[in-house]
């Protein structure tokens, strides 16, 4: 049995594992949900989140926190010329749901191999990592080091901003529009191709802010993007494709499961955990814990 | 008023043009392809010299007219994942063995005696993207195609297994570099064969050198074990606490370090946990290890997995009195993100200390060490980068020992390692009872003195602690030369603020 300090540090785990997954998701949830985008190259861009701060700390002394805004304006702007250059013209032919989901999923296949090898080029594909936020907090008997402590600090009240702004503002309405009905959207007037435009720059800029709180944690690689896709995945469709709440409750449980099950069973089950809880949700509450 | 009918003709015709016509460009798209797919792979490197070939050769030999016409440079020939998962590794090695080849066409290259001169060495490098079927491709094409004079092997040990058809179908020696000789798979046949002075055979009966021409660079990580083993009882610990990545590396050494615990005693394993590749949180295992309070935790690592355990040990403050992560440690990510946290910390070494006593042509470890550091400015891995190296230096040996480039000539100049063995960076090597080196010693590496008023240079810091080859079961055959370099410091010292 685990005392308390080791199921406090267990739950911690968790939250940080949970928090980084919950960000990945919230992104992806906006573009699968709105734009109907299968972006299976979401871990790449979170990994060029973490490759840009790894090379703006190490060449050039910027402190990781800031690097969370600056990674996540060019990755922004990568988001929009993909847009306007590529994903436009999917959109153009006015396919229908399914078609558009199957031609974004063919694109963003060839994006993990474009991006991966650029990146392995450019950086060698050996692991990197920096030292940055290593200080240790401590509460009783409770550790922590500042970067993993940044990550749920940094993601929940980012999680939440986004939220309010789905919620209260003009902005938000037009996506939520665009998510619940698309084509009856286009008659009420809301311009479908700006809000594309926006969902892939903020979809991707959480991307690339996961990819930097990532790498004040842990070692970063070329090729570490997919595992992350796929679970951002598994979230969305956990806590109901669309659904921002949704996005946050299942990276939550997600990490959760992976840093608490696995005291309880083996590491080596970390994979067949998360899919198993994902079949288990699928067979009680097939569309999603936040279907309507 | 439009004339529907007319337009509908139109529509009809455009459409037809359009199926014609893409249906051209289909057909044409797929005859190019065709065409430009079965024309010969390039390789990914061919590396030669401009080094102009001079008569020298070895002082004591007279030179003598060439009888035949020398090539043009003695090509030697590999096949690696140069893209795919397996890149960070093989990008580690190509700095290795592109140093390698610096050194030797700067002397004018290999002396062959046939043709009484020395001739520069072209590397071939094909990528196999990590794939054992395109590797046995790539390998066919560098022996008939290519006719390279000697080969090296892909990275990885299953890769080794899927080439040796090849090699031996052809007849070709070759070296499987970084991979673990794990042509037995029980510690318990490896040492009966050496006590009952017999040979690895295959299902005919045959013995190894009969019919293999794969030879391994790396000796067994029984021996590597062996030495981990020592280290743990000399040290007094009792109780090991095993974290095992779930691939060959990490099943292969936890068997073999199982098979002395079992087999000899001493250790008792509190707790045994094994972990995906490309695990992020090692807090359950931490939390068991602390629950069961081992002395020692031997963890069974890759790079970056072994950076996850140690910040998250380091967070917790759980500090074992001895730690022992394999892979990743003597590493320059390592040394930049951990620092003088690294003191203490122990790991594989099946590579060479800074201040080993191994040496090979161009010098000991040390010597290699202050090389490589100059040329690229930081720390190297300490594992299969010297393994790399320690494959050229034996190939040019052999080469240069046959005085032929007849690739039989060569291979029969390997197997007479056994009684003349070929010096290397990371030790000597020898083939004997079977296709593993079996003169050099496993060794465990330990850093050392970071935390000291005037700590040693990164890589400088790594000592041999613990060396074996064959005494724990008391092997015939096997000689164990003490390689120590300092003894183990034991309890670790504390993690320090960072």
């Amino acid at each position: 049995m685990v005392d308390f300090a080791g199921l406090v540090n267990l739950l911690f785990g968790g939250l940080v594992i949970g928090s980084l997954y919950a960000l990945s998701a919230v992104g992806l949830t906006l573009l699968y949900g709105a734009a109907s985008m299968t972006n299976l190259a979401h871990g790449e861009f979170m990994m060029l989140g973490g490759y840009l701060a790894y090379w703006l700390f190490t060449a050039m002394g910027v402190f990781p926190l800031y690097s969370l805004v600056l990674a996540a304006v060019v990755v922004a702007g990568i988001g929009a010329l993909l847009y306007l250059g590529a994903f436009s013209r999917i959109y153009a032919r006015e396919a229908s749901v399914a078609e558009t989901e199957s031609m974004t999923l063919l694109l963003t296949f060839a994006l993990i191999m474009i991006l991966s090898n650029a990146v392995a080029w450019i950086f060698t594909p050996n692991y990197k990592s920096y030292s940055a936020m290593t200080n240790i907090i401590e509460f009783g008997t409770f550790r922590a080091i500042s970067g993993r402590l940044a990550a749920p600090a940094m993601v929940i009240p980012l999680i939440l901003v986004f939220w309010i702004l789905i919620r209260r503002t003009w902005f938000g309405r037009a996506i939520r529009c665009v998510i619940e009905d698309r084509d009856a959207a286009k008659i009420v007037g809301v311009n479908i191709s700006r809000v594309f435009l926006s969902c892939y720059m903020i979809g991707l800029a959480m991307a690339a802010v996961t990819g930097v709180l990532y790498s004040m944690i842990f070692p970063i690689t070329p090729y570490f993007g997919i595992e992350y896709t796929m679970a951002s995945f598994v979230a969305i469709i956990l806590g109901t494709v669309g659904s921002v709440p949704g996005a946050l409750i299942g990276g939550l449980i997600i990490g959760m499961a992976e840093s608490t099950l696995v005291y309880y069973l083996e590491p080596a089950l970390k994979i067949a955990i998360i899919y198993s809880i994902l079949i288990l949700v699928l067979l009680v509450k097939p569309r999603g814990i936040f279907a309507r | 008023m439009k004339n529907v009918t007319a337009e509908k003709t139109k529509d009809e015709s455009r459409r037809k043009f359009l199926k014609y016509g893409a249906g051209a460009a289909v057909v044409a798209a797929a005859a190019a392809a065709g065409y430009y797919g079965l024309q010969a792979p390039q390789p990914a490197q061919v590396t030669t010299t401009t080094q102009q070939v001079t008569t020298e050769g070895p002082a004591t030999v007279i030179t003598t007219a060439a009888k035949t016409k020398a090539p043009e440079t003695i090509k030697i020939g590999h096949s690696s994942g140069v893209t795919g998962y397996l890149s960070a590794a093989e990008q580690i090695c190509s700095f290795w063995y592109n140093l390698w080849l610096e050194q030797v066409n700067a002397k004018g290259g290999i002396y062959v005696k046939e043709y009484g001169q020395k001739l520069p060495v072209s590397l071939i490098i094909y990528n196999d993207r990590g794939e054992t079927d395109t590797a046995a491709r790539m390998f066919e094409r560098l022996i008939t195609v290519d006719n390279v004079h000697a080969l090296w092997g892909s990275y990885g040990t299953f890769m080794s297994f899927a080439l040796q058809p090849i090699v031996n179908k052809y007849k070709v020696p070759c070296i499987a570099s970084n991979a673990a000789p794990i042509v037995i798979d029980n510690p318990n046949e490896y040492e009966r064969i050496y006590k009952e002075g017999d040979y690895f055979r295959n299902k005919e009966g045959q013995p190894w050198y009969e019919w293999n021409y794969m030879l391994w660079n790396e000796m067994s990580y029984y021996h590597e074990m062996e030495a981990l083993y020592k280290a743990l009882l000399n040290a007094g610990v009792k109780k090991v606490a095993i974290w095992e990545i779930e691939t060959l590396f990490g099943v292969e050494n936890r068997r073999e370090f199982q098979h002395f615990v079992d087999k000899y005693g001493g250790l008792e394993i509190v707790t045994h946990k094994t972990y995906p590749f490309g695990i992020t949180d090692f807090g359950s295992i931490i939390t068991d290890a602390q629950n069961k309070n081992p002395d020692a935790v031997v963890q069974f690592s890759y790079p970056g997995d072994s950076w996850v355990s140690t910040q998250q040990m380091i967070e917790r403050n759980y500090n074992p009195k001895l730690f022992y992560n394999a892979l990743g440690m003597a590493y320059e990510e390592a040394y930049r993100r951990f620092g003088v946290n690294n003191d203490g910390i122990c790991s594989h070494g099946a590579g060479f200390a800074a201040k080993g006593k191994t040496k090979g042509p161009y010098g000991t470890g040390g010597d290699l060490l202050k090389l490589y550091k100059s040329r690229y400015n930081e720390v190297p891995d300490f594992v299969d980068g010297a393994i790399a190296f320690a494959t050229m230096e034996l190939l040019e040996q052999a080469i240069e020992r046959a005085g032929t480039l007849d690739r039989q000539a060569i291979y029969k100049e390997m197997l007479k390692a056994k009684d003349n063995p070929i010096p290397t960076i990371i030790g000597p090597v020898g083939w004997d009872r079977g296709p593993w080196n079996e003169k050099r010693e496993g060794t465990i590496l330990q850093s050392q003195n970071l935390a000291s008023p005037n700590p040693p240079e990164s890589g400088f810091d790594q000592e041999i602690i613990s060396s074996a080859n064959g005494s724990v079961a008391k092997l015939p055959g096997l000689v164990e030369v003490d390689l120590k370099t300092a003894d183990l410091v034991y309890p670790k010292p504390s993690w320090r603020k960072q």
